[in-house]
């Protein structure tokens, strides 16, 4: 009786104590879970923050920027319109300066060229009297030079070149003449003439003792 | 065998090469089961060559019934044919076949032997033959002749020409020298 009530009693004892372990347990979890849910809470407001003063710094940058580009553009306007005043005016006066300048240039070299032509016509005139005195007299010089030794030259060449024309000619006429014969006479002749003619050959080339 | 004459039926080197050739297509059909040698003789020479093939093997008394025999026979001819003297002709025309037949028996009749023609027509020889046989060349056709008689005629006509004066173009013409009509 008494070893089963120690046992009762050890066994509550210890079922007790794992209760106890568990709840224990639970108690500290949910410690943990409180303090991971602060830090979130925390990390989060920080994050907010972070972003809202990134975006205030954000908007301030693009105002500070615009402004500038407002500024350069204005500056840049006007410096355009300044200096294009400034480069028409330089341009108009330069026209009117080439102008006067081409038509006192035209002048000058107009006057100066109808004075080199007056010169170049008076001497020309004699120059070319002159060379053409020259130019007879050479043509006369080689003409009496052709006479003399370039025509009987020519002409000795001329005939020998008759000569060799006739030459070629008559040859060319004497194989015609001799191929149209042969072709004449060899149609001319009959066949039993033909082969005739052909046993006479071979008559003769046996007397010769052609076929020993 | 030796004084066998294939006259009748080849000529020519190219007529020979044919003939051979025919020959060997027939010795090669001779041991076939359904062989019939005046067929295959018809077939390969035409009926007079035929009658004439026949004629020899008569001739040579051949049993056209053996097939040995036969085979014998036509390789002894193809020698007979390969061993014949080539004669290289040049003529002046297109010769007939019986042109040839008539020279080949010229052959038989003076030479006593067979020759195969090689033969080359040549207008120009104008009529004749020139000969090439076992390496001689000689030529007995009408052409140097000719050549000859050209040559006299042109020599004699040129002196004549050198001899004759040129007339000057300026000169008059004379009454000798006019024609009246023709």
């Amino acid at each position: 009786m008494l070893p089963a009530l120690l046992f009762q009693i050890t066994n509550f004892l210890l079922n007790l104590v794992i209760v106890l372990f568990l709840i224990f347990y639970l108690i500290k979890l949910r410690v943990k879970e409180k303090a991971v849910e602060e830090k979130t809470t925390k990390i989060d407001t920080n994050y907010h923050q972070v972003v809202d003063d990134a975006l205030s710094k954000e908007r301030k940058i693009l105002a500070d920027a615009t402004f500038e580009a407002d500024k350069i553009i204005t500056d840049a306007k006007y410096v355009n319109t300044s200096s294009k005043t400034a480069i028409d005016h330089a341009l108009s006066k330069m026209i009117d300066d080439i102008n006067n300048e081409t038509v006192d240039v035209t002048h000058d070299f107009k006057k100066s060229y109808i004075a080199s032509l007056t010169q170049v016509s008076s001497t020309s005139v004699t120059d070319f009297e002159k060379i053409m005195k020259g130019l007879e007299t050479d043509l006369q010089k080689q003409l009496k030079e052709f006479h003399e030794t370039l025509l009987p030259n020519l002409e000795k060449e001329l005939e020998s070149y008759k000569q060799a024309r006739i030459k070629q000619t008559e040859q060319t006429i004497i194989r015609v003449i001799q191929e149209a014969s042969q072709e004449i006479l060899n149609k001319t002749i009959s066949l039993n003439d033909h082969q005739h003619l052909v046993i006479q050959s071979l008559e003769k080339v046996k007397q010769e003792g052609g076929f020993e | 065998m030796e004084t066998l004459d294939l006259s009748n039926f080849i000529q020519t080197k190219a007529e020979a090469n044919d003939f051979i050739s025919r020959l060997g297509f027939i010795a090669d059909a001779c041991y076939q089961n359904n062989f019939r040698l005046d067929h295959a003789l018809m077939e390969q020479f035409g009926v007079q060559k035929k009658e004439k093939f026949l004629t020899l093997l008569r001739e040579h008394n051949i049993n056209s019934e053996s097939a040995s025999a036969l085979k014998t026979f036509f390789t002894s001819l193809s020698e007979k044919i390969t061993g014949l003297t080539v004669l290289s002709l040049t003529i002046a025309f297109e010769p007939t076949e019986q042109t040839l037949k008539a020279f080949s028996d010229w052959f038989v009749l003076n030479l006593c032997q067979q020759v195969l023609f090689d033969i080359r027509v040549d207008r120009k020889l104008i009529a004749g033959a020139a000969v090439t046989f076992k390496g001689k060349y000689v030529d007995f056709s009408i052409r140097p002749k000719f050549e000859q008689v050209l040559q006299r005629v042109l020599t004699t006509t040129a002196p004549q020409k050198q001899t004759q004066p040129a007339s000057p173009p300026n000169e008059h013409q004379t009454l000798e020298d006019m024609h009246l009509g023709r």
